[in-house]
């Protein structure tokens, strides 16, 4: 039994620090300054959790650019600052994360 | 008996899996795990908490999960720790915030709410099956050991 149950364990251990380093991600774009888009520009997001969050959604949250002319999507979900809601006709709710800094400057347009 | 042995230790290698998985998946890309967790609708000022207190505690309860000694402990924190995120995928499954969070953490990132919630409960049931199989182990034990003295 013993032997068993160490085996089970050893492999339980193995498996999952491995599993973790290979599903690492090797390039993290949200580690980049994020902007997002709307009406036909890009613009700073600012930093994720205080100025924005992406809510639940199939559509580019942020987007990432290196050289500020060609623009990748980065985070999925709906781009969020405040008043952001889930279901429709909803009443306006408190939110707790404060609205983002409506005076940043458009980055770039594409 | 045996079998019990048997799926006891099952139990403990399926929790420690997840919790191990999950907290070095964290302390890997910790800036992201920081970014996902201020991304949640909970007061940003928990995150320094929260940050490190999660991946501690899975680690911490994957330990206990390993010895014999401590394998109870392991189980009911297991159980509380499960609950609370299950409570808390309950929670934002019926819109109790104001707004869906990204469901993150490594492979499990990709999954939806509802498959989140679906994993959480399956976990929440092995926790349960292991406390009492373990009670019941731990009480047995403590019989035999008292009709030794007798």
């Amino acid at each position: 039994m013993k032997k068993f149950k160490w085996s089970i364990m050893s492999l339980a251990i193995v498996f999952s620090i491995c599993a973790a380093f290979a599903t690492r991600p090797k390039f993290d774009c949200s580690n980049m300054e994020q902007y997002y888009f709307a009406g036909g520009v890009y613009s700073p997001a600012g930093t994720e959790g205080v100025n924005y969050t992406c809510a639940e959604g199939s559509e580019a949250c942020t987007y990432y650019s290196n050289d500020l002319i060609h623009f990748f999507e980065c985070q999925v979900g709906t781009y969020c600052t405040n008043n952001c809601f889930v279901r429709q006709n909803q009443k306006p709710a408190k939110t707790t994360k404060p609205a983002p800094n409506t005076s940043a400057q458009a980055a770039s347009s594409h | 008996m045996f079998k019990k042995q048997v799926m006891l230790e099952c139990i403990s290698a399926l929790l420690i899996l997840l919790f191990l998985y999950a907290s070095v998946s964290k302390f890997l890309d910790f800036k992201t795990f920081i970014k996902e967790m201020n991304n949640q609708p909970l007061p940003n000022s928990w995150t320094p908490f929260l940050v490190w207190f999660i991946p501690c505690a899975e680690i911490l309860l994957s330990a206990a999960l390993i010895f014999e000694r401590t394998r109870l402990l392991g189980f009911y924190g297991s159980l509380v720790l499960m609950g609370l995120f299950t409570i808390y995928s309950i929670v934002i499954l019926l819109h109790g915030f104001s707004y869906i969070p990204c469901s993150c953490g490594g492979v499990i990132k990709k999954l939806t709410w509802r498959q989140h919630l679906v994993l959480n409960l399956f976990f929440v049931t092995l926790s349960v099956v292991g406390v009492i199989y373990q009670r019941k182990k731990s009480f047995h034990s403590i019989i035999i050991t008292k009709n030794s003295f007798v």
